[in-house]
């Protein structure tokens, strides 16, 4: 049987017609629309979400400043135990100031201070050091004696010397014997 | 320009968006359906390719009003969503008696003159000739075959010259052709 080429032609541009005819499923364009009005809904409320966040945090920013990664901060808080310390017991034990104030600062670890360090002895925290508020009773009363009796507080200072350098011989003697004991 | 002129104005912008892309679904829709349709041959997939486009398009929708024909638009993005989901697709192929009962029908429709109809096995016989065109070829065919789009506008989908387009068709139909005929004789004379 032989076929002529227009027979094919034709036959083919019905197949392909046909092929190429597709019809959806009755209201395509309803479930279109609703698809579209809920993905704008979802859209919108995204929208109204991020702004709402942004003005929260705008907001938090503005009234708490964050103030934790302030160095001179952390070093503040680093020598306010020290300086509290000395100022609460040199009045009673004046001997002890020199030791407390020669003790070694304890090896940065990298960790941030924890409240509770800083804040054991409930005195209000210092914002400058040395403290610029005005001296105490006990302060003025040394300060007195220090005035009416220079000689004696001289030989005061000199004895708190002398006990100074001795602690830290014997320190360095401990260390040494720790060193060569361990070796 | 006062404050409420400049809201009633930005509520007339948003209110044209939606306008225009309403009108694009009502107008277009079935067009969208057939491009994702002409590629993934099954219609969930197609209706699924249908949303996507349309997601696609609210997504972009200030550019609608700027485009110089919707319609090209609206099908060059329903092409690539449709390519990107084909791309997932399996293939199935026909077995033999399949071919032979598709083989008969299109002989008697060629010979006589009975009312054209595509029946299942013919439909996947050709879409099994059309899948294994090149590539180059079976594109321009495919999207020649949507009534709604003309050469010029499948040479825009496709983004390649209308004169290319023409000669991709006319080579894809006579490879068609060819293997038509050959399956034609071949199960003409076996049986």
């Amino acid at each position: 049987m032989e076929l002529h080429d227009s027979h094919w032609d034709e036959w083919l541009d019905k197949a392909l017609q046909e092929y190429g005819d597709a019809k959806p499923r009755h209201g395509l364009e309803d479930r279109l629309l609703a698809t579209l009005q809920a993905q704008q809904r979802m859209h919108t409320r995204r929208a109204w979400v991020w702004a709402l966040g942004g003005v929260a945090a705008t907001i938090f920013l503005v009234l708490f400043p964050w103030r934790g990664l302030d160095h001179s901060d952390l070093g503040k808080r680093d020598v306010l135990p020290v300086a509290r310390a000395s100022h609460d017991s040199a009045i009673d034990h004046p001997a002890q100031i020199l030791p407390l104030i020669s003790q070694k600062p304890k090896p940065r670890t990298g960790k941030r201070l924890h409240p509770a360090v800083t804040e054991d002895n409930g005195s209000p925290r210092l914002e400058r050091f040395p403290s610029s508020r005005s001296l105490s009773a006990e302060e003025l009363a040394v300060m007195q004696y220090a005035e009416r009796y220079p000689q004696e507080a001289m030989l005061v200072a000199k004895e708190q010397q002398k006990f100074s350098d001795e602690v830290r011989q014997a320190q360095q003697q401990v260390e040494t014997s720790f060193s060569i004991s361990n070796e | 320009m006062t404050e409420q002129a400049l809201t009633t104005r930005a509520a007339l912008i948003a209110c044209s968006h939606e306008d225009a892309l309403e009108a694009a679904v009502r107008e277009h829709a079935r067009l969208v359906f057939r491009i994702a349709y002409s590629v993934l041959r099954n219609h969930h997939d197609a209706e699924d390719a249908t949303q996507e486009t349309f997601v696609r398009a609210l997504r972009y929708r200030r550019k609608l009003e700027g485009v110089r024909d919707a319609k090209t638009w609206l099908a060059r993005i329903a092409w690539r969503v449709a390519v990107k989901h084909g791309r997932r697709r399996k293939e199935s192929s026909l077995d033999e008696d399949a071919i032979g009962a598709a083989v008969l029908q299109m002989r008697s429709q060629l010979t006589s003159a009975e009312e054209f109809t595509l029946g299942q096995e013919m439909s996947g016989l050709l879409e099994s000739l059309i899948t294994a065109l090149p590539e180059n070829l079976r594109e321009p065919l495919r999207l020649s075959t949507i009534e709604e789009l003309g050469p010029s506008e499948v040479a825009e989908v496709l983004e390649v010259s209308e004169a290319s387009v023409r000669s991709r068709v006319f080579r894809a139909r006579q490879i068609l052709k060819d293997k038509l005929a050959a399956l034609g004789g071949k199960h003409g004379t076996a049986r």
